[in-house]
């Protein structure tokens, strides 16, 4: 440990050049090992850095080897959540307690290799604002997981047009502001390059090591497709129309309005076997009860809305995502 | 550590209260089994009955009035009011008389003590009506069915839970009975323990149809926020676009019997369902939309999560933390082996080593690498004197990828310090039967160690880890001597040099006769003159070879030597994983064509000359010397300091032609831990004269089917 960075990481308290956020939750063996891993990875860098390890409720005694490294480590800053409240959260933490004004964000597990963080680093400093890892070589060979989330990772990137093989990996670098104006929530952490395109961010991609799991098992199933089905919806929504909800609205509405009309025509019209039309002479009840309902429902949509509008209006979300934005970018 | 504190809450609203022997039952339950207890007594409402002799009971008993103005408020207020009041982390929550008996509370603090953050309590050998019974038999069973909760008797009015859950889980009105239900829904813990049922307040037989109505409704509610608040859009989502599509399928038939048939609709009903049906989808996609706009929108201040407020470590808590690490260590390592996928060590092994020395020291402690730590581990290999190449991760990497080997890299750590290493791979051949071999496609290996006590911690780990895989032996191959006496395979020899000070001074090294071959090959392209020179070729030698050229040559020769040959996506993987620090010297002729080519590795001060190939009809240019001669020269430039010539077998022609280079052949110090039934050093090298047939054979094959079928085979000859 070089003494002269420390001392001086502690005397001026300037934010540090590069932070490091680690989501950790029952790692007590992985720990130390991934301290030293990091302190090595970015000493090696020659910047200063901080490592913010959110410990997310852990109950086997993580906390006590966390609180001895921040002990003797002043690069460690620590965030302990009462419970367990999920990688999101975690992550959201971690960047909401970073202060650098590069943020790397990686999987407590070793999975990732801190080896990497200064390739993600320097091609950030390329001109992108998000650099996401692609775990070009995945160490898990079973194909009950490979492939769900194949479908997963390229309906993800067709559909918000983030160009990304590898959503999944954890393993990711980005400029402050990214992070400052996404907030994440729920399983939102997935698509933060995605989130980040929509806001603008330019994307890259870089291929990283991915080392087997050695304990513990992960979730991946059939279930999580319907999931990712409908947080895909989601996202395609909030990347394009958040600041306009009323244009997604009325798409969802407008094919109502288009067939309500049809269906008043079809109640009202009598055709008959002869080839001859006839307005008005044997009203069909059902279809033009049918055609009510679609346009009582597509108004009913169309009016949401107006109500998701006034909720983006009234939340002020985007004006101040826009402050942050042209304040970090100016900086 | 003092006992810990536990803070009994009970509410008094009604007439029929008797605190006193809840406060001396519980009190004395508590008090008995060792714990610290107070009371905190909510009155709510003017209970001016009660006033005296609650505060009889606080002149007796740690205990608090909060006296609620107003009263009525119910009992989610009180518990809120009360918990607000209370020191300990956990709280008991105690109804005015005694429902359970009070011995049985211990069961509730002993559950939160092993972890739990909320207790519910299921009564049992009940002792109320019948029919309340029942009827609290249908309220759970409707509960568990609707909200797939574990819950037995949520009615029950004693619930134990931590402070924080209270902080985080918000009841009101009489959503209190559902606390465990929320507080699970929330991510808590929560268990259920059995109680014994003594006494119950409170109506017998039918209450009014409000009460049942209500109950139903707080179901509902609390499905709802539990459920769909977090990502709206998921179940909106879901349901509302299955009932369009639904909707849609079910109105098309008749519909399209409408236009095309001209029949009426309005005797198939399942069109207007259909209809209905689809706008319902359509309506409930919009409400999962607006709602995951309005979370979306309003997440920055959602903050959903609670952290905890004792931030970096204290002095006092860094001095407490650091000494039971170093104790815990080896339970660490113990609990840690099973994960390890089979391959768990026993830890008596370590713990030997441990036990001998007679200071309390860290003892020892030997586990497999983890992911992450490569960079820590080439650092120690490149500081290790004796580390080479072969011993660094990127090789590791690559024969993993390569060859699907699973390596087994082991480290013996004191404390934190690591004081050794130990690259295995676990490989498996039916040739060669199943063994740990440190390393791979490696000429060196073997174990790394600070000295002798890490070295023998590291064998006898690999030796217990060997046997529980099963293996035969294990491989050591080692360049210099280590210390102890284990078996040895005197078939190999290595041949190094140092390096001279100047590039000029290379071929001074190279005997006479080889410095000829030398001459002939590097000076600019002449025919010969009788009896004065020989034919010159002017080959040229440069560090820009290509993988393909390499392998091409590298391929012919070994299929000529009877030998299946690596494939290439070896060595273009050694390429990609190493860069610069592989390098393929190529020697060409002047009109072009190349001739040999040769893979070098860069190490600390070596560069190891390893994997080589030449056109079979090129022997008599000189250019085998020469290339190599070549080698060193440019290692000399580059300001290496030793050359590595790499093994052969002792008596072999690649081992004559190394010596006539004026090479020393050094023994090398393959080690072996025979662990099998009857195993023995490993006789499968080509040298053996049982493998002279196929060798043969090997040498007839077409080309392509050599590199496919070499490529397969070298999997196996590690």
């Amino acid at each position: 440990m070089s003494d002269a960075s420390v001392s001086a990481n502690l005397e001026s308290d300037q934010p540090p050049g590069l932070s490091v956020v680690v989501p950790i939750f029952n790692e007590r063996d992985n720990v130390v090992p991934l301290h030293d891993a990091l302190t090595h990875a970015l000493q090696l860098l020659g910047r200063s850095y901080e490592i913010v390890l959110v410990d997310d409720g852990s109950r086997d005694g993580t906390r006590d080897v966390l609180r001895s490294l921040a002990a003797i480590d002043p690069h460690l800053r620590l965030v302990f959540f009462r419970r367990n409240y999920g990688q999101t959260a975690a992550m959201a933490a971690g960047f909401r307690t970073a202060r650098g004004r590069t943020i790397v964000s990686m999987d407590g597990d070793l999975q990732n290799d801190p080896a990497d963080i200064g390739r993600l680093v320097e091609k950030l400093e390329q001109g992108y604002d998000v650099v996401c890892g692609w775990r070009r070589h995945r160490q898990d060979r079973m194909a009950t997981r490979l492939l769900p989330s194949r479908i997963a990772n390229f309906l993800i990137s067709r559909v918000t047009g983030a160009r990304i093989h590898d959503t999944g990996c954890s393993l990711k670098a980005y400029r402050s502001w990214v992070v400052r104006s996404l907030h994440l929530y729920s399983d939102m952490h997935r698509f933060l390059a995605a989130l980040g395109a929509g806001i603008g961010a330019r994307i890259a991609e870089l291929p990283v090591r991915h080392h087997a799991r050695r304990a513990g098992k992960s979730k991946y199933g059939l279930g999580r497709v319907f999931r990712v089905l409908a947080d895909l919806v989601g996202i395609k929504m909030l990347i394009q129309f958040a600041a306009h909800p009323i244009r997604w609205f009325s798409l969802l509405s407008l094919p109502l309005f288009v067939v309500a009309p049809m269906l008043f025509v079809l109640g009202f019209v009598k055709g008959h076997s002869d080839g001859t039309w006839e307005w008005f002479g044997d009203t069909d009840m059902a279809a033009v009860a049918a055609g009510a309902v679609a346009l009582l429902v597509a108004m009913n949509v169309f009016l949401l809305g107006f109500l998701a509008e006034l909720q983006v209006k009234v939340s002020k979300f985007f004006r101040q995502r826009i402050s942050v934005t042209v304040r970090e970018a100016s900086r | 550590m003092t006992a810990p504190l536990v803070t009994v809450v009970l509410a008094i609203a009604g007439p029929d209260a008797q605190p006193r022997p809840v406060v001396e039952g519980f009190g004395k339950a508590l008090l008995t089994a060792g714990y610290r207890c107070e009371f905190v007594v909510v009155l709510d409402g003017p209970a001016a009955r009660f006033q005296q002799e609650v505060r009889d009971l606080a002149s007796e008993w740690p205990l608090r009035i909060v006296q609620l103005e107003g009263g009525g408020l119910g009992e989610s207020i009180a518990l809120s009011a009360g918990v607000a009041k209370a020191n300990g982390d956990l709280v008991v929550n105690v109804p005015p008389y005694l429902q359970i008996e009070p011995e049985d509370v211990l069961l509730v603090v002993k559950a939160l003590e092993a972890g739990a953050d909320c207790v519910a309590t299921w009564r049992h050998s009940r002792i109320d009506p019948l029919l309340n019974q029942m009827q609290s038999l249908v309220f759970n069973w409707f509960l568990r069915l609707v909200m797939n909760m574990p819950f037995h008797d949520l009615n029950s009015g004693t619930r134990g839970f931590r402070r924080q859950v209270l902080e985080e889980v918000a009841v009101y009105g009489e959503l209190y009975r559902f606390l465990p239900v929320l507080a699970r829904r929330q991510g808590f813990r929560v268990v259920e323990v059995r109680v014994r049922h003594r006494e119950e307040k409170g109506r017998a037989g039918f209450y009014g149809v409000g009460v049942y109505l209500r109950r139903l409704l707080d179901i509902l509610a609390i499905t709802f926020l539990t459920r769909f608040t977090q990502r709206p859009l998921r179940f909106f989502g879901y349901v509302g676009f299955s009932a369009a599509l639904v909707g849609t399928l079910m109105a098309a038939w008749p519909l399209y019997l409408k236009l095309f048939d001209n029949e009426s609709l309005a005797n198939r009903p399942v069109f207007v369902i259909g209809a209905i049906l689809a706008a319902f989808g359509v309506q409930l996609l919009g409400f999962g939309l607006i709602g995951e706009i309005i979370i979306f929108t309003q997440a920055p201040n959602l903050r959903d999560y609670k952290v905890e407020n004792d931030g970096p470590a204290t002095d006092e808590h860094s001095e407490a933390q650091v000494v039971p690490m170093a104790e815990v260590a080896p339970v660490v390592a113990h609990d840690a082996q099973p994960a390890f996928e089979g391959a768990a060590p026993a830890p008596e092994a370590v713990v030997k080593v441990a036990a001998e020395p007679a200071v309390p020291e860290q003892p020892l402690r030997v586990r497999e690498i983890l992911p992450g730590e490569d960079a820590r581990w080439d650092s120690y290999v490149s500081r290790h004197a004796h580390g080479t190449f072969f011993h660094r991760t990127g090789w590791s990497r690559v024969v993993a990828e390569q060859f699907h080997h699973y390596p087994h890299h082991l480290v013996v750590e004191q404390g934190r310090r690591w004081l050794g290493v130990l690259p295995l791979f676990l490989t498996k051949s039916p040739f060669l039967g199943k063994n740990l071999v440190s390393v791979p496609y490696a000429v060196y290996g073997g174990v790394l160690a600070d000295d002798e006590r890490a070295q023998q911690a590291l064998l006898q780990h690999a030796e217990v880890m060997g046997r529980e895989l099963g293996v035969g032996y294990v491989e050591l191959r080692h360049l210099e001597a280590r210390p102890g006496e284990r078996p040895r395979s005197p078939l190999y020899v290595t041949f190094r040099c140092e390096l001279p000070e100047r590039a000029e001074d290379v071929m001074a090294r190279i005997p006479k006769k080889a410095r000829a071959e030398v001459r002939c090959a590097r000076e600019p392209a002449a025919p010969a003159i009788e009896g004065k020179r020989r034919e010159s070729f002017g080959i040229t030698v440069t560090p820009d070879g290509s993988v393909d050229e390499l392998f091409a040559l590298f391929a012919e020769n070994k299929r000529r030597l009877g030998s299946p040959a690596l494939p290439r996506s070896w060595f273009q993987g050694l390429v990609d994983e190493f860069g610069k620090a592989a390098v393929i010297h190529r020697a060409v002729l002047p009109n072009g064509n190349t001739i040999a080519a040769v893979m070098s590795f860069c190490f600390k001060d070596t560069v190891y000359a390893y994997y080589s190939g030449s056109r079979s009809d090129v022997n008599d240019t000189g250019v085998n010397n020469w290339i190599y001669c070549a080698i060193m020269e440019w290692a000399v430039e580059q300001g290496y300091r030793h050359f590595d010539f790499g093994r052969s077998r002792a008596d072999s022609g690649p081992a004559k032609f190394k010596r006539n280079m004026g090479f020393e052949a050094e023994p090398l110090h393959y080690e072996y831990l025979l662990l099998g039934q009857g195993a023995k050093l490993p006789e499968f090298h080509p040298s053996n004269p049982k493998l002279a047939l196929p060798r043969r054979l090997w040498s007839k094959l077409p080309m392509f089917a050599c590199n496919h079928l070499g490529a397969r085979l070298s999997r196996y000859l590690p």
